[in-house]
C-alpha cells in the first residue's frame, strides 16, 4: 500500500485539476466553433457534390481541396504554421485561447467531411418525396436532410470531439497547457511516470465518457 | 382536353460517359378523373415518364403540360406551387423516419403554407382516418408495416388537396394483401374525390384492377395506348401481349381439332358460361370448355372462355352468341 502511494508521490491535485479544466475548456470551445464552422461547409459540400441537390463541380472542387489540404497537415505543424494567424485573431498563441484557432481549423474540415458523409446517407427516396411535395432546396436541407441525418451528425460530433481530445494533447506540447502539457513536462521531461499515468488515465476517461454520451444520443435520435 | 399531355418527349441520360435513351418521342394524353396506368418491363422508361409530370426529371426534348401549363417553363417558386397540387407516392415510401405518421402528413402542409391553423390539424386527422390509420397516427415509420407506410404516404400526398396523384410503383414493395388494400384505396380516392391517378407498374394485374386506360412502354417507346380492355384483349404490340399473357386463360395444347376452337369474351353482368348454355340450347353441337376465367376490369365483370364447338349448328351457335353481345374469335 505504501509502495502504491509512493509511486504517486509527484501527483499535485491542484495542478491536475487545472490541467483537466484547461483540456475541457479547449475541447468545448473548439468543438462548438468547429461544429458552427464545419456544419455549413459540410452541407455545402453535400449539396454541391455530383450526387447532391445542386451539383456544382467548381464549388465542390474548391471546397474539397481546402478541406483536404487542412486535413493533410499534421496537427502539430498546423498549430505552428498558424501562429501568426492565431496572434492576429486572439492576441496570443499560448494557453487555452491560443489553442482554439488552430484546433478549430484542424477539426472543422474533418467535421465537414463527416457531415457530408452523414447527409449522403439520407435515403434518396425521402429527399425525392420532399421535392415532390414542392419543398425548396432550403426547406429540403433544413426540414429533411438535417433531421434525417441527425443520428449520423451526432456520431460525427462525437468523433470530432474525440479527435479534438488528441489534438488538445498535442497542442499541450507546443504551449497550450492542459493534460497533454502536464504529461510532457512532468511525465516525459522529468521522468515522473506517475503524472504520465494519471494524465493518460484522465484522457482515457474523457474519451470514454464522450463516446458513451455520443452513443446514448445517437440511440435517442435513431428512428430506423 | 387532356389534363396531362406529353408532346413528343424524349429523355436521354448520361451515365459514366455513356448515354442511354430512357424515352424516345412519347406523345400521350391523360384525361381528368381517370386512373391511367403506365406499364412496361423494368428499364422501359415508365418511371421516368411519370417523373416528368412533376419535373423530378426534365425532358431532353419535347414538352410536358399539366392543365395546359408547360411544366418545363416554370420558375422554382411556380414549380413548388404546382407540385403542391401534384401528389406523388413512391415504391420506397419516402417517409421521414424522424417524424411520426401525423407529423409526416403535417409536414406536407407546413411546406406549402406559412402557418398552420386548427383546421389544418383537423385535416391531417381526417386524412389519416381516410386511409385507415387513425390508431397509428403517433407511430414512427419504423413501427409501421409496408402497407401502412404507403397509406401514410398517400395521406401526405393528399394533404394539399391535389387534383392529380402520381404513383411510382406504389405496390411493388408490398405483400399481396397490402397491395390489394392500397389499390382499393386508390380506386376509392379516384371515385370519391375525382382524383386523377397516374400509376406506374410492371404488373398487368394492377392495371386490370384499377385502371381505365393504359399506356404500354417498351424500351422507351410507346408501344400502345388504349382502354384496358383494348390493351388486354386486343393487344397490337408484342409488349402488351407479353404483359397481358398470364392474365388470360390458355388453351391446353391438345392435338387435333385446333381449328374448331373459339375465344369468347363478354363484358358486363352476364357471364360467358350462361350465354354459352343459352346459345347451345336445342342446337346440334357438342362443345367443351378448354379454359376459362371470370374476373373484373376495374369494377366491370368480364368472362373469357376458350371453347371447342363442333357440330351441324356451329354457325348458328356463333350467331346466337354474337347477338347476346359475346365476342367470338377463331383461335388459330
Amino acid at each position: 500500500m505504501s509502495d502504491f502511494l509512493q509511486f504517486f508521490s509527484h501527483i499535485d491535485g491542484g495542478e491536475i485539476a487545472l490541467a483537466s479544466w484547461e483540456t475541457v475548456a479547449m475541447l468545448l470551445g473548439s468543438l462548438v466553433l468547429s461544429v458552427i464552422l464545419g456544419l455549413p461547409v459540410g452541407v455545402w459540400l453535400s449539396v454541391t457534390s455530383p450526387t447532391g441537390l445542386a451539383p456544382n463541380r467548381f464549388t465542390y472542387g474548391v471546397l474539397s481541396l481546402i478541406v483536404n489540404v487542412l486535413r493533410s497537415i499534421p496537427f502539430v505543424i498546423l498549430f505552428i504554421l498558424l501562429i501568426p494567424v492565431t496572434l492576429a485573431l486572439v492576441g496570443t498563441s499560448l494557453g487555452v485561447r491560443g489553442a482554439i484557432p488552430p484546433l478549430v481549423l484542424g477539426a472543422a474540415p474533418f467535421f465537414a467531411r463527416l457531415v457530408e458523409t452523414a447527409l449522403r446517407e439520407v435515403e434518396h427516396a425521402v429527399v425525392e418525396a420532399t421535392q415532390a411535395l414542392g419543398a425548396s432546396k432550403r426547406q429540403i436541407i433544413v426540414h429533411t436532410l438535417l433531421p434525417e441525418a441527425m443520428p449520423g451528425l451526432i456520431a460525427a460530433i462525437t468523433m470530432t470531439a474525440i479527435a479534438l481530445v488528441s489534438y488538445t494533447a498535442m497542442a499541450g506540447v507546443v504551449g497550450a497547457g492542459g493534460l497533454g502539457d502536464l504529461a510532457v513536462r512532468y511525465g516525459y521531461q522529468r521522468f515522473q511516470t506517475d503524472v504520465m499515468v494519471v494524465t493518460v488515465a484522465l484522457i482515457v476517461v474523457l474519451v470514454q465518457g464522450l463516446q458513451m454520451l455520443g452513443d446514448a444520443l445517437v440511440a435517442r435520435f435513431h428512428r430506423k | 382536353m387532356s389534363l396531362i399531355r406529353f408532346n413528343d418527349v424524349s429523355k436521354r441520360f448520361a451515365l459514366k460517359g455513356r448515354t442511354q435513351d430512357a424515352l424516345s418521342g412519347v406523345s400521350l394524353g391523360i384525361a381528368r378523373g381517370e386512373v391511367f396506368g403506365i406499364i412496361g418491363p423494368s428499364g422501359s422508361g415508365k418511371s421516368t415518364l411519370v417523373r416528368l409530370i412533376n419535373r423530378l426529371e426534365t425532358p431532353t426534348r419535347g414538352t410536358v403540360e399539366v392543365n395546359g401549363v408547360d411544366i418545363g417553363k416554370l420558375k422554382a417558386a411556380q414549380l413548388s406551387a404546382v407540385r403542391h397540387k401534384l401528389g406523388m407516392i413512391f415504391q420506397a415510401f419516402g417517409l421521414l423516419s424522424s417524424k411520426t405518421a401525423r407529423q409526416n402528413v403535417l409536414f406536407a402542409l407546413k411546406l406549402a403554407q406559412k402557418s398552420l391553423t386548427d383546421a389544418d390539424h383537423q385535416r391531417v386527422d381526417d386524412l389519416l382516418a381516410r386511409v385507415g390509420l387513425s390508431d397509428h397516427a403517433d407511430k414512427y415509420p419504423s413501427q409501421l408495416s409496408g402497407g401502412q407506410k404507403q397509406r401514410v404516404a398517400i395521406a401526405r400526398a393528399l394533404a394539399n388537396a391535389p387534383d392529380i396523384l402520381l404513383c411510382d410503383e406504389p405496390t411493388s414493395a408490398l405483400d399481396p394483401e397490402a397491395t390489394q388494400g392500397v389499390l382499393d384505396l386508390l380506386a376509392e380516392l379516384n371515385r370519391d374525390l375525382g382524383l386523377t391517378v397516374v400509376i406506374v407498374t410492371h404488373e398487368m394485374d394492377v392495371v386490370r384492377q384499377i385502371c381505365d386506360c393504359v399506356a404500354v412502354l417498351e424500351e422507351g417507346r410507346l408501344a400502345e395506348v388504349g382502354t384496358v380492355a383494348q390493351v388486354l384483349f386486343d393487344p397490337v404490340s408484342d409488349a402488351a401481349r407479353a404483359l397481358g399473357k398470364h392474365l388470360l386463360p390458355h388453351a391446353p395444347a391438345i392435338s387435333g381439332a385446333a381449328d374448331t376452337r373459339l375465344r369468347l369474351t363478354y363484358f358486363g353482368e352476364v357471364v360467358t358460361g350462361d350465354a354459352l348454355s343459352a346459345a347451345t340450347q336445342g342446337a346440334d353441337v357438342r362443345f367443351s370448355i378448354l379454359a376459362g376465367q371470370v374476373s373484373e376490369l376495374k369494377s366491370v365483370p368480364y368472362g373469357h372462355l376458350i371453347v371447342d364447338i363442333t357440330g351441324a349448328d356451329r354457325a348458328l351457335v356463333i350467331e346466337r352468341l354474337q347477338t347476346r353481345g359475346v365476342r367470338v374469335e377463331a383461335l388459330i
